[in-house]
Order: structure tokens, then sequence, then C-alpha cells
């Protein structure tokens, strides 16, 4: 079967949760026990059916026209850059998770505003992806006032969602702060045309869009003294998650002098010597880089496991372990590192 | 019932977590041999993680397969 929606997605989560306590409960009671908490996962956003309602589409037309412009052209276009790019989908899918974890959190009033957060997200998203594109591809160059007004108006829903207040503004600005260091950082030495990441970990921080809900949430359930063992663990699992990514993305990144941490262990002779769009080519035949960069995101995702185990975080412990099993299957049985 | 969901996915966690470290343990020669084994096997493993959401995660090959239906 294939997964071809969110809403499919969420029900695989829910079929493996059920299949795991399935075998260990045996009596109607117990079944009874087991249906509500069915129920309660699907109710939890997991089944995802109060958020149905979130449309990209429709969220990217109620924006355009609150700033009084009503353009389906303008629209199309948007939805053509970020629609089917795995960015906004991997976002999406770690949204239903960021959903559960705050309900797990106990904070139904920040839950209930869980469509806002949605939308809110995918805002973010549209704003950073399509700045991307202008910046590292030089396309979309018509959309750059929309990266503007959408940055704009994912910042003031954010405060809107999690309060007015000093110490949200703070919070918020510290984490933009860290985000746009690593993002000029980045930028700059694709003009020097040198390695982008000191460390492979460096790179996680560009999913700072992702964080930045977990920092004020646990601002809001007075857990702030947590923030840092956060950050640190979700870096570990997003970083990661960027060595797939800058795998995928070889072939292009080195035409944009991105030299991402596959590039840096793979050598600049070697890519020099490579005619252009036989780079990814390359890089996958080359065992010995690909076993390093397998062995890399392990142990980063090692390192996130055992922070989100000592922060007894349930949610972050599942998609920890959901990455680490989709980095083995994709490094052994779709790269062939063996 | 917010604690027994969370300790249940804390279940489910550690047992991925073992039986990934069978694959991590191993040798680079018997990796694939350890993962194999593992899909064979009739369980979490097989049936939700390895198999759908990795080799059908299409947003690794670029194209398709996340085509979010429901959002548009």
């Amino acid at each position: 079967m294939k997964y071809n929606s969110i809403i499919d997605y969420s029900e695989a989560f829910l079929k493996l949760f059920e299949n795991q306590i399935k075998e260990e409960i045996k009596s109607t009671e117990k079944f009874n026990e087991f249906k509500n908490i069915s129920k309660e996962l699907h109710e939890l956003g997991v089944g995802f059916t109060q958020f149905t309602n979130v449309k990209i589409s429709e969220t990217i037309t109620e924006v355009i026209n609150e700033y009084g412009v009503n353009d389906k052209i303008l629209l199309n276009e948007v939805l053509l850059h970020v629609n089917s790019h795995k960015y906004l989908k991997s976002i999406l899918r770690y949204l239903i998770f960021l959903l559960a974890w705050i309900k797990l959190k106990n904070n139904d009033e920040l839950y209930k505003k869980g469509d806002l957060l949605l939308k809110t997200s995918i805002i973010g998203t549209i704003a950073f992806r399509i700045k991307d594109l202008i910046y590292d591809e030089q396309k979309a160059l018509n959309l750059g006032i929309l990266t503007e007004v959408f940055a704009f108006e994912y910042e003031k829903r954010l405060f809107d969602i999690y309060g007015h207040s000093e110490n949200v503004y703070s919070l918020y600005y510290q984490t933009q702060k860290k985000f746009w260091k690593a993002e000029f950082k980045e930028k700059h030495k694709m003009m020097q045309k040198k390695f982008c990441y000191t460390t492979p970990k460096e790179s996680g921080v560009k999913a700072m869009l992702l964080f930045t809900p977990v920092i004020l949430t646990l601002n809001q359930n007075s857990e702030s003294s947590l923030i840092s063992e956060y950050e640190s663990m979700f870096y570990g699992y997003t970083s990661a998650m960027q060595i797939l990514d800058d795998i995928e993305d070889f072939n292009d990144d080195i035409t944009n002098n991105h030299y991402s941490l596959p590039a840096k262990l793979l050598g600049k002779a070697i890519i020099q010597k490579a005619e252009k769009d036989t780079y990814f080519k390359i890089l996958i035949d080359n065992k010995d880089v690909m076993r390093k960069l397998y062995v890399i995101s392990i142990d980063l995702l090692n390192d996130s496991s055992k922070k989100a185990i000592k922060l007894d975080d349930s949610i972050f412990q599942f998609i920890i372990e959901f990455l680490r099993a989709k980095i083995h299957y994709v490094f052994l049985k779709r790269f062939k590192i063996k | 019932m917010n604690n027994f969901i969370s300790t249940s996915l804390k279940q489910v966690s550690a047992d991925m977590r073992s039986k990934m470290a069978k694959i991590e343990s191993a040798n680079f020669d018997n990796k694939e041999s350890v993962l194999d084994e593992l899909i064979k096997e009739d369980d979490i493993v097989q049936n939700e993680v390895l198999v759908k959401f990795g080799e059908e995660s299409a947003w690794l090959d670029g194209i398709g397969g996340w085509e979010l239906p429901m959002w548009d």
C-alpha cells in the first residue's frame, strides 16, 4: 500500500500503535480499553480528523486576500513551487507529531488552536521554501515580496497563538537569531564556494521553524528550563534528517555551490573532476563516504535518543526511532552501502 | 489516558530501538542480512516502519507519492 496523504500517514501511525498493543491485550475488558485508546489517538490529532479543514491552497488564499490581492495565477504559482515539495511534506508529517506532543503535554488550550498552528506553520514553511528557491537556486524570483509577507504573517500568527508578551517575543527572537546566524553563515560559505557546515549538527539548526512551537509550548507550560536539552535533542534528529536531504539534493547543491557534509567527505578534488549531473551517482557509488554518512546519521540519532529518554518524552522517542529505522532501510537497501 | 499513551509509545520506541540495535551491532558485511531477518519477522518492523516508511518514502526520490490530496 502506498501512503498518499498525511491522513494515510496518521492512519499508519495509529495502526503501528494498535499492532504493538494488540498482542498484549487479549481480554474483552482490555480490548474495550484498547478501542478507547484508538479513539483517543484519533482525537489526539493522530487521526487528524479535527484538522482536515486546514488546506494548503486555502491557507495561501487567506493570506493573499488579507493583503487585498485576489489572484489565482499567483496562488497556482506558489502551489507549483511548494505543494509537492518534500520540504513541505516532511513538515506536515512532523506537525502530526507536534500536535500529539502538545496534547500529551496536557496543554488543551493550545491543542484547541491546533488548526491555527498548522496554518501558521504552513505559512512559515512557504515563506522559507520560497526564500531558499530565490537565494539557492535563483528560482521564483518574482515571488520575493511573498516571502516577506508570509514571514511577517507567520510571526504575527505565532504571537496570536502563544500570546503577545515580552517573554514570548524574547524567546522567539532568540530562536530567530540562531536561525539567521546559521543561514547567513551557510549563504556566505556558498558565496565563497566553501563547505557550509563545520560540524554535522550545525545543519540541523536550519529546521528552527519546526522547533519554535516546541520552545514556545515549553515556555507556556512553565518548562523553560528544559529548552536547551530539547534543543540539543532536536538538532541531532534534524541534522540526521538533513544528511538524507543533502544526499538527495547533491546534484543541485553542487551546481549551486552548496557544499554540504557529503561534499566535504567526498572531497573537492573528486567533485571538480566530475561532470555536471553525475555528482549524485559518484556520491552513492562511493561506499566509503556513504558508510561514513550512515554512521554519522546513526550516531546523531543515538545521541538524540538518549536525550529524549532522559527527558522522558514519548513522542520524540518515537519519531527518532522512526527516522532511525528509515535511515537503516535507505542506506542498506536503497544505497546498498554493503 | 495521556499517561497510558505515553507509556505505550515509549514501549514501542524501546522495542524499535532494540531491533535496530541488532543492525547497529552487526559488522558492515552482515548489516543488510540482519535487516532482512527483521523484515521477515511479522512484526512492527516489517509492517509499518521499514517497508512502508522506508521503501515508499517518495520524498527521498524527489518524486510524487505524497501529493496531499486531502489538503487541497
